[in-house]
């Protein structure tokens, strides 16, 4: 124990000015971040953007402390004098993960509670999960950047292997673009995660034991190998239909998917082509029926195949989805892309196709009414909200995680919440305005900070559920909010018979046929059709508002600083630094 | 009892062979110097020792530990100081010598404080702002302060004044009653004063190692005149190395050399000699000669 001490209390008066860094930056995160919460702007432009690199230089500060610290004795090379001295190696390494535990892990965990504590969030019941996400951290940033530095013999090495390793990572995004399967199915990436976790740890120890740069860089190569080996030979098709087996009378698909031949894209439109990209966006629209109230569902991921009329086969693999499905939703636009070239090859022959979707399958859950009231909101799951009446969502937050699945549906007062700046010719579907976040994940986000910021945001789908806009949240909103539990998960398989592809392609103007009934403005479509947006602006005498200082005078129609402070019913504002008193005149 | 020892120990970078089939041994208490040409395999034979790089083949041996196994606590019985060796540049000289000790249990302060007046060294001067000179002498202050049973150096006095070779010597010497000393170096004349064992490496092959007293006693230059030019004979003893013949006058190196016998053998080949001088020589002597001679030593 006292060489490890020795060795670290040496370390600390040889890395201060590093220490002094990484300390200086993470104080500047933990006054900075409240002030993000509330969106309060910074006058300088340069602190502003200098703030904006905040994360990026504690990271680096912290890699650069690591890198030096490790380095202090380094482990490549046969001339360090500390080699041939009563070293005991398990203790040096020690002596670095405790500087490593003290100044990068006990410093962040610090700050962490403050910040918990300054959100108003319980700090003690949040110590559980800030040790995951620690625990995370070692497990990534720490232990690759201590192997890093275990294989390098000074920073400019160190930077060339971070170099090389960078762009191993963007050789294999690139690649693994190849394989669109890998991102659905979280065994490779689980695989590859255990590969360079263990990689890391056998490098630290060799380097730390033996001293074998060569071996250990050899061993990095050959994880990266390795790694491309399992993205490239991984059986996904496999694993996906592991991950989401076919359906059974306890684990039934939760809704009936029928392929509506009724719906297509009006031919003679201008194709809508992406002019940037090489694919094309198909979209196939699916009749949904038999979905109970209690139950919702999230397509994970969908694949599209095709029987050419060649005879060849042709598949999109499984493409990964995200959209949720809930109570009275009648239709399913399912999107896939392919290459324009063989888009154009075959978009007028008559192919057979099939569709499989990969379904999670969660349970609503009982409900709890809230209606939005002030500025503060509290959201079942551990959350509270600001009401952003600018933007006219809520802006929450949430110790350590986003709390999920939440599954929220609106039924939108008819108040000054029906302005919007966003209107509309068309029906809306018969289900509510909704926001879902559906995740079978329950672990703490891995960030350094531990408040998670989410917005909730109203959305509704028109009458063919093809497209969905916002809605506005705003005081006297009530909102209707489950935290669905996850059952199972399934795969749907769908014959869609022979189709030309042709009559998936969205058009731009974006023209359904058979038509849709143009609505006029400001009529009501059905009982939630206070949330349809008339086409022209309310009638009345204009609301405007004053401010004055010193004299000087800053007027406002319901926009910017103005319209915010007639939100927050504020007579003082604060306009380019400086404290100004308003009035309002009108209504 | 042997400090170190080796057997077959061959060490390969490559296609080079940097040591090839050594069998070497240190007696405790010797003063033992390495010397050899540049690239003979001197600093691996000593980092193979040090348990810095791994033999090919072969074992090592140092204070009856395999080389494989020396780390950690086995270096608070050996001094190490290597002419490149890399001291924290960040350090003061007090500092270093400071965050030394703990390691080290039967560290002296009485003695790191006389060699540090020996040495006359800047305590609160940063390694790096240290001369070479003054940073070998630091290392070695370092090295030596604990009373360690093995010295081992590796060109310790390479480019090094006269003066400081004479500070690190004298230094050396006083450690000498209660360690063994092994060094290495290509300064045959600064070993020759206080070596009391030598060893030649040649291209990774040990050429010879004894004691300097039997060494000095073994060879001689022979010088021998006659009264007229002698004809040389085709075998000549393999124990004379550069034989040369002008005129009336023939010189060799005579690495086995016993007066009687010599004296025996030059009647046998040459018949009488008007006159025979045989010359002690040089450590720097010896070694040109065998390195010269392409024959191997007896």
């Amino acid at each position: 124990m006292s060489q490890i001490l020795h060795i670290f209390r040496k370390d600390v008066r040889h890395h201060w000015p590093e220490i002094l860094l990484s300390l200086a930056l993470l104080i500047a995160y933990a006054v900075e971040q409240p002030r993000t919460w509330t969106g309060q702007p910074i006058e300088n432009r340069f602190l502003s953007f200098l703030l904006g690199f905040l994360p990026a230089l504690m990271v680096l500060s912290w890699g650069f402390l690591i890198v030096r610290v490790v380095q202090g004795e380094t482990l490549v090379g046969d001339r360090q004098f500390w080699v041939t001295r009563p070293y005991e190696w398990p203790k040096l390494l020690l002596a670095k993960l405790l500087f490593i535990f003290l100044f990068f892990h006990l410093a962040l965990f610090i700050m962490q509670l403050s910040l918990l504590k300054v959100a108003r969030f319980p700090v003690m019941s949040s110590i559980p999960g800030l040790l995951y996400i620690h625990s995370l951290l070692a497990a990534t940033l720490v232990l690759a950047t201590l192997a890093l530095a275990c294989i390098s013999s000074g920073i400019g090495q160190a930077s060339l292997s971070l170099l090389v390793v960078f762009l191993s990572i963007i050789g294999i995004a690139f690649l693994s673009d190849l394989f669109p399967d890998s991102d659905i199915t979280n065994n490779v990436g689980a695989i590859d995660a255990l590969l360079i976790m263990t990689v890391c740890i056998a490098v630290v120890l060799v380097q730390y034991k033996y001293r074998k740069a060569l071996l250990s860089r050899l061993i990095v190569g050959a994880a990266i190998v390795l790694i491309l080996l399992v993205m490239v030979l991984a059986p996904y098709e496999k694993l996906i239909r592991h991950e989401f087996p076919s359906a059974t009378s306890s684990h039934p698909v939760p809704v009936k998917f029928t392929f509506d031949h009724s719906l297509s894209f009006a031919h003679g439109e201008k194709p809508k082509f992406n002019p940037f990209g090489d694919e094309v966006d198909l979209e196939f629209p699916f009749q949904i029926t038999g979905l109970s109230d209690e139950t919702i569902f999230q397509i994970r991921a969908m694949k599209l195949d095709l029987d050419l009329p060649t005879g060849e086969p042709w598949t999109s693999h499984w493409r990964g989805f995200y959209d949720s499905v809930s109570a009275g939703r009648t239709r399913e636009w399912t999107h896939i892309s392919m290459k324009k070239a063989f888009f154009n090859r075959i978009k007028d022959a008559s192919v057979k196709a099939h569709i499989s979707l990969a379904l999670n399958v969660f349970r609503t859950g009982p409900a709890t009414e809230i209606v939005v009231a002030g500025d503060r909101v509290s959201i079942p799951g551990g959350a509270w909200c600001l009401n952003d009446s600018s933007e006219n969502v809520l802006k929450c937050f949430s110790a350590l995680k986003q709390p999920s699945p939440m599954f929220i549906v609106a039924d939108l007062p008819n108040s000054s919440c029906a302005l919007s700046r966003t209107s509309t010719v068309q029906k809306f579907a018969a289900a509510p305005a909704s926001f879902a976040v559906l995740s079978k994940d329950s672990d703490p986000d891995s960030t350094f900070s531990p408040i998670q910021q989410f917005t909730i945001a109203l959305s509704r789908h028109y009458s063919f559920e093809d497209l969905q806009i916002p809605l506005p949240i705003c005081v006297g909103t009530r909102l209707v909010v489950s935290q669905p539990r996850f059952l199972y998960a399934v795969r749907d398989e769908i014959d869609l018979g022979n189709i030309a592809l042709m009559n998936y392609l969205p058009t731009y103007p974006r023209l359904i046929i058979p038509p849709q009934q143009p609505l006029q403005p400001g009529t009501p479509t059905d009982s939630l059709s206070q949330n349809f947006v008339p086409a022209t602006p309310p009638s009345g005498p204009a609301l405007t508002c004053t401010f004055a200082r010193d004299g000087a005078r800053v007027s406002g129609r319901l926009a910017g600083v103005a319209r915010r402070a007639f939100a927050r019913r504020r007579k003082r504002v604060r306009i380019r630094g400086r404290m100004w008193d308003g009035s309002w005149n009108g209504s | 009892m042997l400090c170190i020892q080796t057997q077959a120990l061959t060490k390969r970078f490559g296609r080079v062979h940097a040591l090839d089939g050594l069998d070497f041994s240190v007696p405790q208490g010797a003063i033992q110097a390495l010397v050899g040409p540049n690239g003979a395999g001197k600093t691996t034979l000593i980092k193979i020792l040090m348990n810095i790089f791994r033999a090919s083949t072969g074992t090592a041996s140092v204070l009856g530990v395999d080389s494989r196994k020396i780390s950690g606590k086995a270096f608070s019985s050996i001094g190490y100081v290597s002419e490149n060796q890399h001291l924290p540049p960040w350090m003061r000289v007090g500092a270093f010598l400071e965050y030394l000790r703990p390691f080290y249990p039967t560290w002296d302060m009485q003695l790191e404080a006389q060699l540090v007046q020996k040495f006359d060294l800047p305590l609160d001067r940063k390694l790096k702002h240290l001369s070479r000179g003054m940073r070998m002498k630091a290392a070695l202050a370092s090295a030596l302060a604990f009373r360690p049973k093995l010295i081992v150096l590796d060109e310790p006095f390479s480019g090094l004044d006269p003066m400081v070779r004479d500070e690190l010597g004298s230094a050396l010497l006083e450690r000498a009653k209660e360690a063994t000393i092994f060094l290495s170096s290509h300064d045959l004349a600064e070993v020759e004063g206080f070596a009391t064992h030598v060893a030649f490496l040649d291209s990774g092959r040990l050429r010879l190692a004894e004691e300097m007293s039997s060494l000095s006693a073994r060879f001689r230059e022979v010088e021998l005149a006659f009264d007229a030019p002698v004809a040389v004979p085709a075998t000549l003893p393999a124990n004379w190395l550069q034989f040369s013949a002008s005129d009336s006058t023939i010189r060799f190196v005579d690495d086995a050399f016993n007066e009687e016998t010599l004296r025996a053998e030059i009647s046998g080949h040459f018949g009488p000699v008007r006159s025979a001088t045989f010359t002690p020589m040089t450590l720097r002597t010896i070694f040109l000669a065998l390195a010269k001679s392409s024959r191997k030593p007896s």
